[in-house]
């Protein structure tokens, strides 16, 4: 694997690794590499057919749905933390993660039809030319959920842990193209990322997708090179991505490169099709239209987690329970969240705090007793701030199975 | 005594039998046709020799078709193991045993993990939709006469649910039960 020095620079005069390419490996690979002294001379060490394990850095209670390409859930009461720690985010990729990262000479170009002139800035001129901003974003899979819907539809069967809320800085979009200039007829923006298809072609794209220009013009839309103060860890999309919250993470462009501002909507890789969209006219589950009666997911719907506890939880009669978790809802606000332990015959007030910032997640608590001992399910529904709830029973099927925000449940036994 | 001159007399015949016999021990040692395109497909067809397969040797929809692969073959140092159902898997994929398992192995797992298959309930028609897509935006070549056993084999190990769902909410899987 190489790291970001050409091959003669990995080496000492000896020919054997220096110690500052064996800590980049290190921190690469999330893992120490226990016979680094006896590697021979000029072997740079083969990783996992060319590819990172991101296992070796993530809580081992992580669920892997795919390793090829690597799609992890994050169990909901992993998701207890305010803002999501690097080893808890869920993982999402449609292809492989890149092998090779150039960061020296890391740029980012801004071109399309509707930009006044293409502009190229080094990672070094994003980060010292431009205001940085730091904001929490949810970063939620538009398949989160998918496993609640029959009949079965294909993609990666996400139940609650799609989703995240990790603290990003960065400079804005907004700025970035206000400095290169856009043009009036400007409609969409579409990303462009250096991640390899699995076929190892590497002149097939992989995903290129993008948001109309207004979202991409929001306060919150950035260029982030860090998260939680760190940097972006490899798989999570380093040195450079784009984070816009409140919408299907897709297009929140990793290992990005290239940001086309278009004079129509994006059409890149994922973009067309049926991908990330749902029918315009609602369908009885297991119809599929035609492509062309699809359309493009935006802002995510209301949905909330219980965190806390961990579902199977035994408990003794006469304890009050508190319980605690986290709601969201796309572009809007979560106004209220209640539960249940009656299956919904009765809903009991949560208290729901504001947002750190627009599009972070908000966190709640409430306590709940129980009448007798017995088998109880626990239920969170969230309302936003249009009134929209959460539902009960499995939403709108759509044939990709994206946007499931049915209520999430824990068991709960009182003895 | 009388043999020695008798086998220099008859060596050209000798020479030919020996040969003759080398052949037919050749022919009859038992051959595996792999399938195309990747070499060794059927015993290394896990992700992690992907890297070492050279891009060039794969071409869309154009390939020659996969030849016929021993359809019932399974690699003699396959491991098994049962999954958390209780149903017999290949050990290394997941996948489940049964005629045309191999075929699978071989064909589908060479750009992506067997867990994509493990995590699909799909009818006859949904496959070959989601075999065409594959083959439209993802480079995936002509499966040829693989097509078939390959789709009778995912049909019948992972087909459709049973569903007798309304749309309310099943009740929950039994939890691992805890007292923290």
């Amino acid at each position: 694997m190489k790291t970001n020095q050409s091959d003669s620079s990995l080496f000492n005069r000896r020919g054997f690794l220096k110690t500052s390419s064996l800590a980049t490996l290190t921190s690469l690979l999330g893992t120490n590499i226990v016979f680094a002294d006896r590697l021979p001379k000029h072997y740079l060490p083969l990783v996992f057919d060319g590819q990172i394990d991101p296992m070796a850095t993530k809580n081992k209670n992580m669920v892997v749905l795919n390793d090829k390409p690597w799609n992890v859930e994050t169990p909901a009461y992993l998701l207890d933390d305010a803002v999501t720690p690097a080893d808890k985010m869920f993982i999402r990729n449609n292809g492989l993660i890149p092998e090779t990262i150039d960061v020296k000479n890391w740029t980012l170009t801004i071109n399309g039809e509707s930009v006044k002139a293409p502009k190229t800035y080094t990672l070094a001129d994003l980060k010292t030319k431009f205001k940085p901003y730091t904001y929490q974003l949810v970063l939620e899979c538009g398949g989160n959920g998918r496993a609640g819907y029959f009949p079965k539809t294909s993609g990666n069967q996400w139940t609650e842990g799609g989703v995240s809320c990790a603290e990003w800085t960065g400079v804005r979009l907004k700025d970035i193209l206000a400095d290169a200039g856009i043009t009036d007829t400007a409609v969409y923006i579409g990303y462009y990322g250096q991640d390899l298809h699995l076929s190892r072609d590497p002149k097939q794209p992989v995903i290129s997708r993008g948001v109309p220009i207004a979202k991409a013009l929001e306060d919150e839309t950035l260029i982030a090179w860090a998260m939680n103060g760190q940097d972006i860890p490899l798989v999570h999309g380093y040195p450079l991505r784009l984070v816009i919250g409140g919408w299907p993470a897709s297009v929140s462009g990793k290992w990005l490169h290239t940001i086309a501002v278009r004079n129509k909507v994006h059409d890149g890789a994922k973009m067309t099709g049926k991908s990330y969209r749902v029918p315009i006219h609602p369908v009885q589950p297991g119809v599929d239209p035609p492509a062309d009666q699809f359309k493009i997911i935006e802002s995510m719907p209301i949905k909330s987690v219980i965190t806390f506890p961990q579902t199977g939880l035994e408990q003794p009669m006469g304890q009050k329970l508190s319980l605690r978790g986290h709601a969201w809802a796309g572009d809007r606000v979560a106004k209220e969240l209640h539960v249940s332990i009656d299956f919904g015959e009765t809903w009991q007030k949560a208290d729901l705090k504001a947002p750190k910032n627009r599009l972070a997640w908000q966190h709640w608590t409430a306590d709940v007793t129980f009448p007798t001992q017995g088998y109880y399910e626990v239920w969170a529904r969230a309302t936003d701030d249009k009134g929209v709830s959460q539902p009960m029973v499995m939403p709108q099927w759509n044939p990709e199975g994206y946007i499931n925000n049915a209520c999430h449940r824990i068991a709960v036994k009182v003895v | 005594m009388n043999n020695i001159p008798l086998v220099r007399k008859y060596r050209w015949l000798v020479a030919s039998l020996c040969v003759w016999l080398l052949c037919a021990w050749v022919v009859r040692q038992p051959v595996v046709q792999q399938p195309v395109p990747a070499k060794k497909a059927a015993a290394k067809a896990r992700t992690t020799t992907a890297a070492h397969r050279p891009v060039t040797a794969r071409k869309p929809a154009k390939a020659k078709p996969a030849t016929a692969v021993a359809a019932t073959e399974t690699a003699p140092t396959d491991a098994t193991a049962l999954n958390a159902q209780g149903v017999a898997v290949d050990a290394e994929t997941g996948l489940a045993l049964g005629d045309n398992m191999v075929l699978v192995k071989g064909q589908c797992t060479v750009c992506h993990s067997s867990k994509l298959v493990l995590q699909s309930h799909f009818d006859r028609e949904k496959w070959i939709e989601r075999i065409r897509w594959m083959q439209r935006t993802q480079k995936l070549w002509d499966l040829g006469d693989t097509e078939k056993p390959i789709l009778d084999y995912l049909v019948k190990n992972y087909g459709p649910l049973p569903n007798n769902f309304d749309g309310r909410r099943l009740p929950l899987d039994a939890p691992r039960w805890h007292t923290r």
